[in-house]
């Protein structure tokens, strides 16, 4: 056994096979000015903050039950966004039909809605005189000043994500590996969960992991419709009014901290195992 | 045949002459930039259009939000705004006096009144009236919405307007009776938020300032002087309204709207300027339009520290 060996095995692994290594330099160059251009700034403010100052924010319980909020919300608007989802974005992938365009349009326009306004038109429909929201509350049901309120004010901006990287991912499964499996004796449901989702699967995580990110950052359409009881982002913004930057600011890297944690095994987890890798 | 560069050398010397022959407010294109309460929105900007007619060399620049926000972006995050106007003359010694000071005096040019406003859809809108408001905003099932006490100036004088009602109708529990109506799911840090929330019917009564219930067109109840924060003649009964807020319990105060000029500024002369329309008559005629009390002359602290120009607008704001 040799390092050379080793380290030529590496090396392969760098410089996958057969593109040409001037491409890569450059993909490399291009991306790295985006890449310090995202991540300076986040570095920056997390060299505000000593571990002493983080631990002080991490013991107050306002802001561990704010973030704690914002993960929970942020889990269910991922979750109903996958729900609902990504049925429609395998409709939209699988099915032609007239006014399609227009459907797919739709799906993108809260992305293109200011938050404010998106905040206003939910109240619009979900308040205590609104076309859902009047019937709901007589079950119960309330979006002002409550957690569905959050939910609903996070789904609304994100779940855009989830139906088109699950759109993508549909659309690049080869229809003739689902008419083989149908060949091969499995009904439509079943070529659906065991063949076209396993092969999506890639696409699906990463739109939940969007909408889930989205969510926990999510203020403008949630601030219309809920404040108290305060998501991260609520909290973050009352620090700053009452004590400042500094307060605010670790706050702020902690939630960080906390998403780039979650975010990390989220990724691990798309990544991983499915037939993807074999078939490929 | 010159070199280029001594040409250029040249083109620069005759740019330079150019210029100090010119008069000066022409030559420097300047943006004034002005950090100012939310409420104020409305006729600052008329103010502005007015300021950039007389100097139109100049293009003013002014950004809203909730008072104590402005103040600590000028303090906190370094932001280079020339002026500040907040809703609460403390706001300016509170933040802006500190170490390093921001500002050395400011000037009080605005009065405001608290109020509540409602709609034609609101829970008892068709009895309610400035007498009998209190009862009427503690009944059971109204939805009452207000601006945060901890964050927001606002959000505080509320509750000592309530306070103040208390001890003025003689009516024992009124401000937790009121208060029970406007829960945490009712608030934000600024009540302009709610307005929208008040139109599509989410709650029935905003406490506001009298001005914006002017600028939206609001029907809002015309309460008595004696608690509504509105006359710097009062100062002395509203310190009996106290609010207990997250920054201590703080005592009634007029509302009176305050400029000052941020020190460092690189536009000073035109920022001077823009205080002397803003205190002159023009300026006082905008503000009245838009529901603000009156202010001539205006009040000032630190009167020796003001441009010269300025003093002769302005009185020593009486001792309280």
């Amino acid at each position: 056994m040799t390092g050379e060996a080793a380290a030529g095995r590496l090396w392969r692994r760098w410089a996958a096979p057969s593109q040409p290594s001037g491409l890569y330099l450059l993909c490399w160059f291009l991306g790295t000015v985006l890449l310090a251009f995202l991540v300076i700034p986040l570095v920056a403010l997390a060299l505000t903050q000593s571990g002493a100052s983080l631990a002080g924010v991490a013991r107050m319980a306002d802001v561990r039950d704010a973030i704690t909020l914002s993960l929970e919300c942020a889990f269910l608007s991922a979750a109903v966004a996958a729900l609902a989802g990504v049925p429609l974005a395998y409709g939209l992938a699988r099915t032609a039909f007239p006014g399609k365009g227009v459907i797919a349009a739709l799906v993108d326009l809260p992305l293109a809605v200011p938050h404010t306004v998106a905040g206003i038109a939910l109240l619009m429909v979900f308040g205590r005189q609104g076309f859902f929201g009047e019937p709901l509350q007589t079950v119960g049901l309330k979006f002002w000043g409550t957690v569905a309120g959050v939910v609903i004010a996070m789904l609304f901006v994100s779940a855009p994500y989830t139906v088109n990287a699950a759109r993508i991912g549909f659309e690049a499964v080869d229809p003739r590996l689902e008419k083989i499996a149908r060949t091969l004796g499995l009904g439509p449901w079943r070529t659906f969960f065991r063949v076209t989702l396993p092969l999506a699967r890639r696409s699906i995580m990463t739109g939940v992991t969007l909408t889930y990110a989205r969510s926990i950052s999510e203020f403008g359409a949630v601030i219309i419709l809920v404040y108290y009881p305060m998501t991260a982002p609520v909290k973050i913004y009352e620090l700053f009014l009452r004590f400042g930057l500094e307060q605010s600011a670790a706050a702020a890297v902690l939630l960080l901290i906390v998403s780039l944690s979650l975010f990390i095994a989220l990724r691990t987890l798309a990544q991983r195992g499915g037939p993807i890798r074999e078939n490929r | 045949m010159k070199p280029a560069w001594q040409m250029s050398y040249a083109a620069l010397a005759l740019m330079g002459a150019a210029m100090t022959c010119l008069p000066a407010p022409a030559a420097t294109p300047a943006t004034l930039s002005i950090f100012a309460a939310g409420t104020l929105a409305v006729p600052f900007r008329a103010i502005n259009a007015l300021f950039e007619k007389q100097h139109p060399d100049v293009t003013v620049q002014a950004q809203f939000g909730g008072s104590v926000m402005m103040a600590k972006r000028i303090t906190d995050l370094h932001q280079d705004a020339d002026l500040l106007a907040v809703a609460d003359y403390s706001v300016i010694p509170k933040y802006m006096f500190g170490n390093p000071p921001h500002a050395s005096w400011y000037a009080g040019f605005a009065r405001n009144a608290i109020t509540f406003v409602y709609t034609d859809k609101s829970k008892y809108a068709g009895e309610i009236n400035a007498q009998n408001w209190y009862k009427v905003l503690a009944r059971p099932g109204v939805e009452i919405g207000r601006s945060n006490p901890d964050t927001d100036p606002s959000g505080y004088q509320t509750v000592q307007l309530l306070n103040l009602a208390e001890k003025y109708y003689n009516a024992p529990g009124l401000e937790q009776k009121v208060l029970a109506n406007a829960p945490l799911a009712n608030m934000r840090d600024t009540e302009t938020a709610l307005i929208s929330a008040l139109q599509l019917g989410q709650i029935d009564y905003l406490a506001i300032y009298r001005s914006d219930a002017l600028q939206h067109h609001l029907k809002f109840l015309d309460l008595p002087a004696r608690i509504n924060l509105s006359d710097p003649a009062e100062s002395a009964a509203y310190k009996q309204g106290i609010a207990h807020t997250k920054n201590g319990d703080l005592a009634g105060k007029p509302i009176v709207y305050a400029i000052s000029m941020v020190d460092g500024s690189k536009n000073a002369d035109w920022a001077e300027k823009y205080v002397a329309l803003l205190l002159g008559p023009q300026g006082q005629g905008v503000m009245k339009d838009n529901g603000f009390g009156e202010f001539s002359p205006a009040y000032a602290v630190h009167v020796a520290a003001m441009p010269a120009a300025l003093r002769k607008l302005v009185k020593p704001w009486p001792a309280s």
